[in-house]
């Protein structure tokens, strides 16, 4: 079903999580990047932030609506990764440096095998396409 | 170089996969994928993946290895390098064509194998003296490249946990500990660029930063070489006796000031505002630029644009010719607060060709 508005968006949340934790947190997570404009880069630690202050007792709340969210049906979030070296040098990836780095260990600057890659690797999510349209009104990337 | 070969036929005749093993010293592998890009190919996996795909005998392998050859061409003039500028009398060059053009190279280790880079004892065997390796003129322009022998520092950290069997004999003497760092020196070979330019009024020493050794002085260096060039062209003397190349500091704030466009990227900068506080802005990627970065953005309009930056990085593209830089003029926070700040020198990153290098620095100088 195509979305193009917030009450439609909040309507496929509801079909998905009833009014469980979940549709909370997944409503905090909508509000904030409806109140925050240009934002591309948000960590896991600020979704777990948003769980806590919705007061929320599940640990395993903020994996399951990260999963659906990144996923086909509530596509509200772009899974992104980035590369952040023992300078604290910080390196965008793109969906093709990711693959590489994940499935062969080519460390996206050198072109290189690093076998301790996996752990200079650090995941983060940005509003998807979807969510600009329906949350920003903004067709821009 | 090899008996009635020429550096271009040396390089031609050099097999892919060494060809591309020293590509790799001296091109960073963004650069590698822009210039595959630029040939409709993809990138692939990385530097074995390259190699492999260079020797499958296809049309994709064709292109691989002119491109591999031809960048590595380039990079004896580009790749990363520190450079400081000198103003030159065009007149003066004019007088020496003359008797450079007849000047005899003379036979060096590195000449033998040059353009390509010495390998194992003979690289260790190497002087550290500047080696005048080739005189290359083009259109106005003249070069001379030099090679020279280098050591680095290459260090190794290592957890004792994952060395069992080392952590037991080493803590029977030493005792216990939790981490190993290991050392060796390694030789590098550098290829420094002096170009006399006299249709701009410029010298350029150009250091080669393919590898930087730890003890790197790009000043005292850069000082050494152009000392070195004058003990055979002594009309260029007077430039080391003025011992001051161009101050490059003041192109850093009107960089910063400079209307912002698609060529132009500032990626990372350090300045101070208005109120004293010391500042770094760095971008996660080179397509995107600082003072369009929404949190920038506010703070340095909500100052009027009066911050005083002390070092930017700067990635442009340039249209004709193709192709792109990344420069860096950098000097430190107390040294920019002395009356007459100076910076004497800037780094170029992702150069492919002469060209990218002329292009980065007619703009680093309009800045000036």
């Amino acid at each position: 079903m195509e979305i193009n508005s917030r009450a439609e968006l909040d309507s496929t949340l509801r079909r998905a999580w009833a009014d469980g934790e979940e549709l909370r947190l997944s409503f905090s997570i909508l509000d904030f990047i409806a109140n925050h404009p240009a934002t591309a880069h948000i960590p896991y630690a600020r979704l777990q932030q948003l769980a806590r202050e919705q007061h929320l007792t599940d640990p395993l709340v903020v994996e399951r609506v990260v999963q659906y969210l990144t996923g086909a049906e509530g596509h509200v979030l772009d899974l992104r990764a980035e590369l952040i070296d023992e300078n604290d040098d910080v390196h965008r990836l793109d969906e093709e440096e990711f693959q590489l780095a994940v499935t062969e260990h080519i460390h996206p600057l050198t072109g290189s095998v690093d076998p301790g890659l996996l752990t200079k690797l650090f995941v983060y999510f940005r509003p998807s396409r979807l969510a600009r349209q329906v949350l920003w009104n903004s067709d821009g990337e | 170089m090899s008996a009635n070969m020429t550096p271009a036929q040396l390089l031609a005749s050099e097999p892919i996969d060494a060809v591309i093993q020293v590509l790799r010293e001296r091109c960073s592998w963004p650069l590698m994928k822009r210039l595959l890009a630029s040939k409709n190919l993809k990138p692939g996996g990385g530097w074995p993946d390259l190699r492999a795909r260079a020797a499958k005998g296809d049309l994709d392998a064709q292109t691989i290895n002119d491109l591999a050859r031809r960048t590595y061409a380039g990079s004896i003039l580009a790749g990363n390098r520190y450079v400081r500028l000198h103003e030159l009398d065009p007149n003066v060059v004019t007088a020496l064509w003359s008797r450079i053009s007849t000047h005899v190279i003379p036979s060096s280790i590195f000449r033998a194998r040059y353009p390509l880079p010495l390998v194992g004892s003979a690289l260790d065997g190497a002087p550290s003296a500047f080696t005048l390796c080739e005189i290359r003129k083009t259109g106005s322009d003249i070069q001379f490249v030099f090679c020279s022998k280098q050591v680095i520092e290459e260090s190794l950290t290592i957890d004792a946990t994952s060395t069992p069997t080392v952590m037991s004999t080493f803590s029977q003497q030493f005792g216990i500990y939790d981490r190993f760092v290991a050392y060796k020196h390694t030789s590098i070979q550098c290829f420094d660029v002096v170009s006399l330019r006299p249709q701009l009024g410029r010298l350029e020493v150009a250091l080669d930063l393919s590898k930087r050794s730890t003890e790197f002085e790009g000043d005292t260096r850069a000082l050494a070489l152009l000392f070195h060039v004058t003990l055979f062209l002594p009309e260029l003397r007077p430039l080391v006796d003025a011992q001051q190349p161009t101050n490059l500091f003041p192109a850093i704030a009107e960089i910063y000031k400079s209307a912002a466009n698609a060529d132009t990227n500032i990626v990372d900068i350090g300045f101070r505002t208005p109120s004293g506080a010391v500042n770094r802005g760095k971008m996660p990627s080179t397509s995107e630029d600082i003072r369009e970065e929404p949190f920038h953005k506010a703070g340095s309009e909500r100052v009027d644009k009066k911050i005083n930056p002390h070092g930017i990085v700067v990635a442009w593209a340039f249209s004709f010719p193709s192709g792109g830089a990344r420069v860096k003029l950098w000097t430190s926070a107390a040294k920019s607060m002395v009356p007459i700040p100076s910076l004497w020198g800037l780094e170029i990153a992702d150069t492919s060709a002469d060209s990218d290098i002329v292009q980065a620095l007619n703009k680093v100088s309009s800045y000036l």
